[in-house]
């Protein structure tokens, strides 16, 4: 590895080398025993991450009271949802059932097809039924 | 306080109405959830405002989250950055100030380190408070939030490698601000 791709990964990915993919972290790792470059780079890089992680973590302190507040919102406000509204479908348990019918509906179909008591072989013409002549046929004397 | 459940847990717990999951929860998400609306809209009180809406939110919608489908805390963090945005939108442009009493005086009473140590935190606040929004709120995710690269680009909805360039631009004009302290050190 370079000194300048090691300083870009150090802009990348921050000074804590375990973060690093694998093969990156062993090549820096073998900059850093030999190049005294490398070495400041990433003791600059350490403590700028250093003041950064400290100095923001305390800079920035909870208001006094605020937790107090957000404690006292289960006191204020009604219980979570379940509570009230019962229980409720998934969309997986819709999509679950709505498979089941359409087989219900299919098997259904087959076996009023398969066991219909209408005998088509001697059943009517179809070309006759479309004249009306079974109609008339069966009405007229 | 903390009782050891895991987030999925508690969020099991709330869900059924149970006010010290809640708390467990609030106790462990809360400084991170402050500090990241706070480096989004540079005013405590407003920060204030928005972490009591995203814990409002955790309150009322425990139930309906869906253990091992996501992290809660990539979750969290992006309901607080999207509801911080929102809100800075509504409130305009002038809310992007950042509010110096936020830094408070060092409680470490003596002398020269404390000094030192308050003087650069303002350095380093201010520095942060002149960077653009979005590397801002990428430094917060990475440093305030402790998260790895590739969450807080989830958080942010960007690529790994678009987080990574704002990173690698925030971090070039901090080191430029503090250069001076950074090479003395």
């Amino acid at each position: 590895m370079k000194l300048t791709q090691f300083q870009q990964l150090l802009e990348r990915k921050g000074s804590e080398l375990s973060a690093w993919p694998v093969w990156q972290r062993h090549g820096a790792r073998r900059l850093l025993r030999r190049s005294v470059a490398a070495q400041e780079c990433y003791r600059q890089a350490r403590q700028l991450d250093h003041w950064l992680t400290h100095s923001l973590r305390e800079s920035a302190p909870l208001p006094a009271g605020l937790r107090e507040r957000i404690g006292a919102i289960p006191l204020q406000m009604p219980p979570p949802a379940p509570a009230r509204r019962g229980w409720q479908p998934t969309p997986r348990l819709l999509w679950e059932l709505a498979g089941v019918t359409a087989v219900l509906l299919l098997c259904i179909g087959f076996f009023v097809g398969a066991g219909s008591p209408f005998d088509v072989a001697a059943g009517p013409d179809l070309a006759s039924l479309a004249y009306g002549e079974i109609l008339l046929g069966g009405l007229l004397p | 306080m903390d009782s050891g459940d895991t987030d999925d847990r508690l969020l099991q717990r709330i869900g059924a109405g149970e006010r010290q999951a809640f708390a467990v929860l609030t106790e462990r998400h809360l400084d991170r959830v402050y500090r990241l609306a706070l480096r989004v809209l540079g005013r405590s009180a407003d920060a204030e405002e928005v972490a009591q809406e995203v814990f409002l939110q955790v309150w009322q919608r425990a139930d309906r989250w869906r253990p091992g489908r996501a992290q809660f805390s990539t979750w969290l963090y992006r309901v607080t950055l999207n509801r911080a945005l929102d809100y800075r939108q509504r409130a305009g442009p002038e809310h992007a100030v950042w509010d110096e009493s936020v830094a408070p005086g060092d409680p470490v009473p003596p002398a020269e380190q404390a000094l030192e140590q308050a003087a650069r935190r303002q350095q380093i606040e201010r520095a942060l408070a002149e960077l653009p929004l979005n590397q801002r709120t990428a430094m917060s995710l990475t440093y305030d939030s402790g998260l790895s690269n590739a969450a807080a680009a989830q958080v942010m909805q960007i690529s790994v490698k678009a987080l990574e360039a704002l990173l690698v631009r925030a971090r070039r004009a901090l080191r430029e601000r503090l250069a001076a302290e950074l090479i003395e050190k």
